[in-house]
């Protein structure tokens, strides 16, 4: 019963694609708000059985495909179907007349793939479905109506297509060298050489690009900003999880000893800090919210260089629940204000879009009893030392940068009419952080809470007194290429750099 | 972008053989080298072969735009719900039709179906990506 | 004999030499699919055992079938993104006009 939930969307993506041709594409939202919200029907069913696994088609292990849900599993699981649920919601009515069918058939793909990728239990299977789901996102990038839009989806195109061979390179070392590519059957013939490690390392760093871990992180902010706004929720909430989902398979499955987490560690906390420090001088809103991306799936990564999974888990299904409702509400007073610009939104006019914002980036900044306090509670029980105080300036620094997003977006504006749908859409996401976090998680600590956010607010007027917020930084913008060539060859050579400085030290 | 008069007779003589040499790699993908991936490329090349020799405009007019969409969409569901039917019998994806002696056509079970599914699917998407990449070739 | 794992590794850096170095887009489009071609290579290359006959019906020794499957998927990826890639090409060029 398991692949049932990916059959549905992916019948009805079928099903929406040939009514332009039988003449009925009116009824192409109705469908596809059926196939978006069809896997909830299985979703009960599911959860009584925990855990369960089952080879598709009942033919043994060593020739089938395995499929399986368990307590590594389920935070992902629940995380897409909420946040595709209130996406689904927020298209309605979203695109215009001639691309809307496309879009809704895009939409749909990226669902079943998604879901797909999280419950396979078998190296290849894993890799299709994360490949149906980012072809169906390089294309939602690109009908986007921005100005550099094709741009963007360019270059996510072909690193995250060399980023799948890399991955491919891995899965067939591994093959040759233990001839299974099911993950348990992997783990019962194991023997480690330096052929597996060489694969590890492979597989890590394509996984690295993937999810957009600090040195290969180029692609993420011109992807999800320039995307429309239900779009970056999806990619920035979802797509980016997927990779992060298979390295914890990776990290469950072979030994990973210490010299393999050294590099791991050092590149979550530099993610982190690099994450904040771009973050903080942008004038784009979504391109702020796109660099806090970054610095987020920083803190995943600890979680799992730490060989902490579930603690990795819980986070990414924190992150996709803010993130997603902060891109829908940032998203919409962007689409209706006509401008991207920090200065010119304000939320004064709309208070429960301001009372949205404010919860979500509470929430983001792990002030209980939000669920962002328990995602950071759980990472930070094996951490010593040096470790957690930098753990907890990270945790400041993501403060800080959504107090600058807070300060600029009270400033006052024009007064604009947002639909009460969309209104209602955010504030039920940001109330569900709280709640989620209240289910999960019900300590409150006051002191440590209100240190922080003080600590936090004095740093963002010294910022601003000291005039960081006018500086324009050229250096990791990219203006500074002429052409898209040049660039792509840039991205490249740092590329084989991070390749290279793996293979070395995993050997 | 016609050619000439010996290359478009010759094109349309060859292209029906090509549809039925895709029919046999479709069928027989069980028991010989094959399969739905093949099969649906050699029919895409059948009608891409007329696309080149006789032009865009004309080959439009016989295998309409919305013909080739309906092909597609109903091969892709009927893989799905093939798939889901094997629910009521055992797992997703059972194969319900086993038996038949080792080596006859009919031993397969659901996979020539499937294989038959594959290939309408793929020869449609790839007939339907060659319309739309010389759609803006042939205006400029 | 040239060993087929060593050609596939070969022709895999050919083609990320061709990503660092051109600037054309539809050479950096066409460097991916060398890539490719030398990835299918070297997997083909590691199901061959000495002697093996063609996999069809139940015989003595058979070259191993699963990586040829695995690279027909692998295949149909590659074809799909690379149209994507094309596309968006065009519609690049259009837009600068």
């Amino acid at each position: 019963m398991i692949p049932l939930i990916v059959a549905f969307p992916l019948a009805a993506a079928f099903l929406t694609s040939i009514l332009p041709a039988l003449r009925r594409e009116r009824f192409s939202k109705h469908l596809f708000l059926i196939g978006m919200l069809s896997p909830w029907l299985i979703l009960p069913q599911i959860i009584n059985n925990l855990p369960s696994n089952e080879v598709v088609g009942n033919w043994s292990r060593v020739s089938g495909i395995e499929v399986a849900v368990d307590a590594y599993n389920i935070p992902f699981i629940v995380a897409e179907l909420i946040l595709s649920a209130f996406v689904a919601l927020y298209v309605w009515g979203y695109y215009p007349r001639k691309i809307e069918n496309k879009a809704y058939v895009l939409i749909l793909l990226l669902h079943s793939g998604l879901l797909g990728a999280f419950i396979s239990r078998d190296l290849f299977n894993y890799y299709i479905y994360m490949e149906i789901a980012s072809v169906a996102s390089f294309a939602l990038v690109g009908i986007s109506k921005e100005k550099g839009a094709r741009r963007a989806a360019f270059k996510y195109t072909v690193f995250s297509l060399l980023a799948s061979y890399i991955f491919i390179l891995g899965i067939g070392i591994i093959y040759l060298k233990t001839g299974y590519l099911n993950l348990a059957l992997i783990k019962e013939n194991l023997e480690m050489s330096r052929e597996i490690n060489v694969a590890l390392a492979l597989s890590f760093t394509s996984l690295l690009l993937k999810s957009g871990i600090f040195p290969l992180y180029f692609w993420l902010p011109d992807a999800h900003s320039k995307a429309d706004a239900p779009v970056s929720a999806l990619l920035s909430g979802l797509v980016v999880k997927a990779p992060a989902y298979g390295m914890i398979l990776l990290t469950l499955t072979f030994p990973i000893n210490t010299s393999m987490q050294k590099p791991l560690l050092t590149l979550a906390f530099l993610s982190m800090f690099f994450g904040i420090a771009m973050a903080i001088l942008q004038k784009n809103s979504e391109r702020l919210l796109a660099y806090h991306t970054v610095s987020q799936m920083g803190y995943v990564l600890l979680g799992i260089s730490l060989l902490n999974p579930l603690a990795a888990a819980y986070y990414a299904l924190a992150h996709s629940l803010f993130k997603g409702g902060l891109f829908l509400s940032v998203g919409s007073l962007a689409e209706h204000y006509g401008t991207r610009d920090l200065e010119k939104l304000s939320y004064r006019n709309n208070k429960s879009l301001m009372l949205a914002i404010v919860l979500l980036s509470l929430a983001i900044g792990g002030v209980s009893p939000f669920i962002g306090a328990f995602g950071k509670a759980m990472l930070i029980e094996n951490l010593k030392g040096f470790l957690k105080y930098a753990f907890y300036a990270g945790g400041i620094g993501t403060l800080v940068s959504f107090t600058k997003l807070n300060y600029y977006l009270s400033k006052r504006g024009e007064k604009i009419e947002i639909p009460r749908r969309k209104e209602a859409i955010s504030l039920s996401l940001a109330i569900l952080t709280l709640l989620g976090g209240i289910y999960l998680h019900p300590h409150l600590s006051v002191f440590k809470d209100s240190i922080s956010l003080v600590i936090a607010i004095f740093i963002f007027y010294l910022l601003r007194k000291l005039g960081v917020f006018e500086v324009s930084f050229k250096a990791f913008t990219p203006e500074q290429f002429k052409t898209l060539g040049k660039e792509i060859n840039a991205y490249m050579v740092l590329f084989t750099a991070v390749l290279l400085l793996f293979l070395f030290n995993f050997l | 972008m016609k050619m000439s008069l010996i290359v478009r007779t010759t094109t349309k003589l060859i292209s029906p053989f090509l549809v039925a040499y895709s029919a046999y790699l479709m069928l027989y993908g069980h028991l010989s080298p094959g399969g739905g991936f093949q099969a649906g490329v050699i029919l895409a090349v059948s009608i891409i072969l007329l696309i080149t020799s006789h032009g865009y405009n004309r080959v439009r007019k016989t295998f309409k735009f919305w013909e080739v969409q309906l092909i597609e969409g109903i091969s892709g569901g009927f893989l799905v719900l093939l798939a889901t039917a094997g629910v009521v019998f055992g797992g997703f994806f059972y194969n319900f039709l086993r038996g038949g002696e080792l080596g006859s056509l009919i031993s397969g079970g659901i996979i020539p179906l499937f294989n038959i599914g594959v290939a309408l699917k793929v020869g449609a998407a790839f007939t339907f990506m060659f319309y739309i990449l010389l759609r803006w070739v042939e205006r400029d | 004999m040239i060993n087929p794992e060593i050609a596939g590794i070969i022709i895999i850096l050919i083609g990320l030499y061709g990503l660092m170095t051109k600037e054309n887009l539809i050479k950096i489009v066409l460097s991916i699919n060398v890539v490719s071609i030398g990835l299918v290579l070297f997997f083909i290359g590691t199901g061959y055992i000495e002697g093996g006959d063609v996999p069809i019906m139940p015989r003595e020794k058979v070259v191993d079938p699963l990586p040829a499957t695995l690279m027909l998927t692998t295949l149909v990826v590659d074809v799909a993104i690379t149209s994507l890639a094309l596309a968006l090409i065009l519609k690049m060029r259009r837009e600068e006009e």
